[in-house]
């Protein structure tokens, strides 16, 4: 029974109308086709599907879509070294201010700390030693 | 030297691709508006890892990126329109009843939307991008068996369609 409906060559015989098969798998399955009217049918089937899917008409890509993308393509990513570049120098530039802030700004506290301390010791002295005028 | 060397593949491989990729998602998104979108998108995706990209693979990856964007914009969709009931769908689609080639053109892509995103895949890359088994199965990431077999289940799949459309056309005339 399953003899009249199926055929052990039919899983073959897509990959023999695309040219898939080595010569000699190909010879055998032409071969056995030329006297098997299943796979006569069944490669008569398949080939409706190719028929059907040739008739699709390619449509044009709308005009000026290459062009949009060439252009987005070109704002967002034309140029990643100087991107990068872009960045390390802002990047570096803030860690330099930043360093060159605390520098400065301990430089400035260390300055000021010791004036005070040697003005207010030197008036307290002075006033306690009565050197203070009033 | 090697960016600008990159950006003429680029606006070569736009060029060449584009329109292929273009009707690839027309096929299976079956929305002018959203086949370029995914198009834009593809292209800007594969432009940032081109160097990561062989050569020889740029088309593949191209169909794998497109693929993958549209299978993405059709499970929203799917989600969205789990609301719309089907009496609308027929509505709007007798409304816009084709002609001609634009007629064969909803045929096609009627079926082929039928299909499984990756059905419909293999049939495009097979048929239309005339790649071999060895090349679809790169691009899908699979073996060439898996192909083949695959691609038998698509056809009788597409086979069942077909011969649906052809019964709905002859009722159709029958009705006129």
């Amino acid at each position: 029974m399953k003899q009249n409906n199926e055929c052990s060559f039919e899983k073959k015989l897509n990959a023999y109308i695309a040219g898939e098969l080595s010569e000699m798998e190909h010879n055998k399955v032409r071969e056995h086709i030329s006297r098997c009217h299943l796979c006569q049918n069944e490669i008569r089937t398949l080939q409706q599907v190719d028929n059907f899917l040739f008739q699709y008409t390619e449509d044009e890509v709308p005009a000026g879509l290459n062009e949009k993308i060439l252009n987005s393509v070109s704002k967002s990513h034309s140029n990643p070294f100087m991107r990068k570049v872009v960045s390390f120098s802002i990047a570096a530039s803030v860690l330099i201010s930043f360093m060159a802030g605390i520098v400065l700004s301990n430089g400035l506290y260390a300055e000021n700390t010791d004036s005070d301390i040697t003005i207010g010791e030197d008036s307290l002295y002075s006033y306690f030693e009565g050197d203070y005028d009033v | 030297m090697k960016l600008s060397m990159n950006n003429y593949k680029f606006e070569v491989l736009l060029q060449n691709e584009s329109k292929k990729l273009f009707n690839y998602l027309l096929k299976i998104l079956r929305n002018k508006e959203d086949a370029e979108d995914i198009l834009q998108e593809t292209f800007i995706a594969f432009h940032k890892k081109m160097d990561s990209v062989k050569e020889t693979s740029y088309k593949s990856y191209l169909f794998r990126t497109a693929y993958h964007k549209a299978l993405n914009l059709i499970k929203k969709r799917n989600a969205k329109n789990k609301l719309v009931t089907n009496y609308n769908e027929m509505e709007h689609f007798e409304d816009k009843q084709p002609k001609n080639n634009e007629q064969q053109n909803e045929l096609v892509k009627d079926a082929l939307s039928q299909l499984k995103p990756e059905e419909a895949l293999l049939m495009e890359l097979q048929f239309y991008q005339k790649m071999n088994y060895k090349q679809i199965a790169e691009t899908l990431e699979t073996t060439q068996s898996a192909v083949d077999s695959k691609l038998v289940r698509a056809k009788k799949k597409l086979i069942k369609i077909i011969n649906e459309q052809k019964k709905m056309q002859e009722n159709n005339l029958s009705i006129v």
